[in-house]
């Protein structure tokens, strides 16, 4: 079956119009998908990945312009095709699916009325059977109450049924070309297993070839036939799944492999993509930044923060007068973490992570339980001596984006701790001396936070939570919203941190691999419950709860699954 | 079923909110004989009346000030309730009064709001579509000078043009429309549209913004992927989710306009509630007072209440998620 070539871009430049004229976003790209097959285009944000994807469906956004190339699909070139014969192929012979389902599906219109239209825009069939239509995909994509879920509005839905109602929606027509862009980004490990696993059986019995863009080298591992990839909108290197893993041929993909955090190389330091003044990409290790800068003042083994069955319960009703119902957020937690080392706490979304460092932190009262921090409970502490004991403790969050002022300097922004808890003593100095231990430049100071890339603002987050030497910082999802040479980049970063200020992290992920890069012990959290507790490795090699084998068997890893998806075809 | 019943609680806990805020007001409104400075009797009477102590009882004795204030508030919250208003200082029951104006008013502002609404809402959409291009710049530029003339500037321009210029319509007035329902409604026209074109501009505004933020939402685009006319995705999704804020504005400013159009009835001598409060206020006439406030608290609350209603209708995570 696989060999009809059916979708065709033909060295495709895509630049976007900006004050300071055209800036390219993609560069004579070219590239072919072939009738059932699965094509992997990886890159990380700011490749222009998305922009192809969005180009080859002739939905590019108003400012981008197409200066070279052709995009041929069923006989029209779609670039240059008028809207009637678009929209008779969009939905009906090539269909996409977004990022994030939740935002993808029009809110305020029931999921079953939104396939029914889906359907009725191309197929001549009366509202009743494209009911019946709309309830056999919705089955079929795995959703297990079919008639409730047409029914239901999206906002009431999770992210992963949104995402299958939106995968009905692509296949409904039974279309010759899926492009998929991200559609599992947005998802929890377990639930990108299953849309994974879908997509491939989709794959296999509608016999739609699937362009799947991600940035996630794991998942194009899992489903890929083949795979493109793309760096700062040039196509570096295109190759079957197998040989692309074994033997990269551009410098580009070989760096961006090394840069993936390794289940069997725990906390070395990690390779990053290095570019010279000339535009040679290779993969480089980076020198230590700085070397131990004051002795340590706790033998190590001590316990820093010890947390005692914590609970905190959350009270919600379903409408002004039914009966408010429990749920429990943190169902009696405790937890143990050894001065100067790292406890990473792994679970899905909704898990209460976040909850529990909120209320490490005390942004948050918990109902019952204690949390001592070097032998003192903090949950007694009164306002003042809670606002001395902060300055031991910092949190970094997820987004670099929402987590900085943007009117504030990064002078202000840093020092703001110092500010509040030292009035401003030494202010520059220190700021100056946090932007060398984070690696950015001392110009930084009285510059925007939009002038930065996110990997360096997440370096400004970090350096801020430094300001008053904590002895506990809590990173909460710090690099998921990184790609993975810039994670790596601030994944070693963090262990630099950790040798030379002493530092002890509570460290909060949904992933799996990082967790396991970084930390010393790992609690797994699961509806509130903590339930597996041990050193790294144990947990990894020998989990012996059923969830924590649930989630690692899901994390899409290189080295294994290909066969294993292999030997299933 | 589910979503019925959420919906009937729903709507009755609203109900009883609304009910509440007419009694915390109907209380303000009580108070007002109280906070006004000066003994409202003497005051009725006129400072120049120089009265006895048997007028000023009697006078006391008539609006019921002689009895003590618990069981005057809890008998004019009683009377209000059963729609007894008191009597006018003229003797004639406030209720007369107040339902002679009220549907004045309410012809007045339903007029301006159907006409700001026919013309702001489309303009606004249009102004959104074209968006940076010439026709955005002109519509905007021209919704901010709708925004900023007053309306009795306005008002005065339209008088001046169209009636006494090109005499097509009557400058002032008010004639039932069981006499002549022709001219009823040409007197209508020229305040109708003076209080409308202003409201136009301000809801265009809104539209605007509401729909430029829900244009660049993810699933018009997914919309748009899956092959629908751009017509379909753009008066059946994007409208119906940026009518929200919409809805909001519309809803307060025709709250708004229920007492508060006394520029253009005195201008154009439009006997509404705005007018019979202001005439009520400069004679000191009170209970008449009372009244017509209580009246437009009422409606601006009753208004509310449909606003929200309709925001459940056109949101369901509004419908599900109310807390």
């Amino acid at each position: 079956m696989p060999g009809r070539e059916i979708l065709r871009i033909d060295n495709l430049s895509v630049a976007f119009k900006t004050g300071e004229g055209l800036r390219a976003a993609v560069n004579g790209v070219s590239l072919s998908l072939t009738s059932g097959e699965i094509l992997g285009l990886v890159g990380e944000s700011g490749s222009g990945k998305t922009i192809l994807s969005l180009a080859a469906m002739s939905l590019l956004p108003r400012n981008a312009v197409v200066t070279s190339g052709r995009v041929d699909f069923a006989g029209a070139n779609l670039l240059t095709a008028r809207p009637d014969v678009l929209r008779k192929l969009r939905g009906k012979r090539i269909s996409m699916i977004f990022q994030d389902p939740m935002a993808s599906l029009d809110p305020v219109f029931s999921c079953g009325s939104q396939i029914i239209e889906a359907i009725l825009l191309h197929e001549r069939v009366n509202r009743r059977q494209a009911g019946e239509r709309a309830r056999d995909l919705l089955a079929r994509v795995g959703i297990s109450d079919p008639a409730r879920c047409m029914r239901s509005y999206p906002h009431e839905l999770s992210g992963g049924q949104c995402q299958r109602v939106m995968i009905a929606m692509a296949v409904a027509c039974k279309p010759d070309v899926i492009i998929a862009d991200e559609p599992t980004t947005a998802l929890d490990v377990t639930v990108q297993k299953q849309v994974l696993g879908l997509l491939r059986s989709l794959n296999q019995e509608i016999g739609a070839a699937i362009l799947l863009i991600t940035h996630d080298l794991g998942v194009i591992y899992e489903v890929a036939d083949r795979v493109a990839v793309i760096y700062r909108g040039d196509l570096m290197e295109e190759a079957t799944t197998g040989n692309l893993f074994v033997s990269p041929r551009s410098a580009y993909t070989e760096a961006l492999i090394a840069s993936m955090p390794s289940v069997s190389a725990p906390k070395s330091r990690l390779p990053v993509i290095g570019r010279d003044d000339r535009g040679v990409i290779s993969s480089v290790v980076e020198a230590r930044s700085a070397l131990k800068a004051r002795p340590s003042s706790e033998p190590e083994g001590a316990t820093l923060l010890n947390i005692r069955n914590l609970t905190k319960t959350f009270w919600t009703r379903e409408s002004s007068l039914s009966a408010p119902q429990a749920f429990s957020a943190v169902d009696d937690v405790s937890l143990a973490i050894p001065a100067r080392s790292t406890l990473g706490l792994v679970g899905e979304s909704g898990c209460g992570k976040s909850t529990l460092s909120r209320l490490v932190m005390r942004l948050m009262e918990p109902d019952s339980g204690s949390i001592e921090f070097e032998g003192r409970d903090l949950v007694s502490l009164d306002r003042d001596r809670l606002r001395a004991a902060r300055r031991d403790f910092a949190l970094v969050f997820q987004n670099p984006y929402g987590s900085l002022n943007p009117r504030q300097t990064v002078t202000d922004l840093i020092a703001a701790p110092i500010d509040i808890h030292e009035k401003g003593r030494d202010r520059e100095a220190t700021v100056a001396k946090l932007l060398d231990a984070v690696g950015l430049p001392r110009d930084a100071m009285c510059r925007y936070p939009h002038e930065f890339s996110g990997g360096q603002r997440q370096r400004i987050v970090i350096a801020r939570a430094l300001a008053l030497n904590p002895k506990l910082l809590i990173c909460d999802e710090a690099v998921s919203a990184l790609d993975v040479s810039v994670q790596a980049q601030v994944l070693n970063l963090l262990q630099d941190l950790q040798d030379e200020f002493d530092l002890t992290y509570l460290f909060i992920s949904h992933d799996m691999s990082v967790v396991r890069h970084v930390s010393d012990t790992i609690a797994v959290m699961q509806k509130g419950k903590i339930v597996e507790t041990g050193p790294a490795a144990d947990v990894f090699d020998n989990p012996k709860a059923e969830y924590t084998r649930t989630l690692l068997s899901a994390v899409p890893k290189i080295g294994t699954a290909q066969l294993t998806a292999l030997e299933a075809r | 079923m589910e979503t019925l019943s959420t919906f009937v609680i729903t709507l009755g806990s609203r109900l009883v909110t609304a009910l509440v805020q007419l009694w915390v007001i109907a209380t303000l409104v009580f108070s007002i004989m109280y906070i006004m400075p000066g003994d409202p009797v003497l005051l009725l009477l006129g400072p120049e009346s120089n009265p006895s102590s048997e007028t000023v009882a009697a006078m006391c004795q008539q609006l019921g000030l002689d009895q003590p204030v618990l069981s005057q508030y809890l008998k004019w919250l009683g009377n209000a309730a059963t729609g007894d208003l008191g009597n006018s200082l003229d003797g004639v029951p406030v209720v007369e009064y107040v339902t002679s104006s009220l549907p004045k008013t309410i012809e007045l502002a339903s007029a301006a709001i159907v006409l700001a609404a026919i013309i702001g809402v489309p303009v606004g959409i249009a102004a959104a579509l074209r968006r940076g291009r010439f026709l955005d710049g002109l519509l905007t530029s021209l919704s901010t000078l709708g925004i900023s003339v007053p309306v009795y500037i306005l008002g005065s321009l339209l008088i001046l043009l169209l009636s006494l210029q090109l005499g097509w319509l009557p400058s002032s007035g008010y004639t039932d429309i069981s006499r002549n329902a022709f001219l009823h409604f040409q007197k209508l026209t020229l305040p109708g549209v003076t209080l409308g074109l202003g409201l136009a501009a301000s809801i265009a505004r809104m539209t605007r913004s509401s729909m430029l933020e829900i244009l660049g939402r993810d699933f018009v685009r997914s919309l748009r992927a899956r092959g629908m006319r751009e017509r379909r995705v753009i008066w059946l999704h994007v409208l119906r989710n940026a009518a929200i804020p919409i809805v909001t504005i519309i809803g307060l400013q025709l709250g708004n306009l229920m007492g508060g159009t006394v520029l253009v009835e005195a201008l154009f001598n439009w006997p509404g509630l705005s007018t019979l409060l202001v005439t009520a206020v400069s004679n000191r006439n009170y209970p008449l007072v009372q009244g017509s406030i209580l009246t437009i608290a009422a409606l601006f609350i009753l208004i509310n209440l449909c606003v929200d209603i309709l925001y459940s209708l056109l949101d369901p995570r509004i419908r599900r998620k109310r807390a």
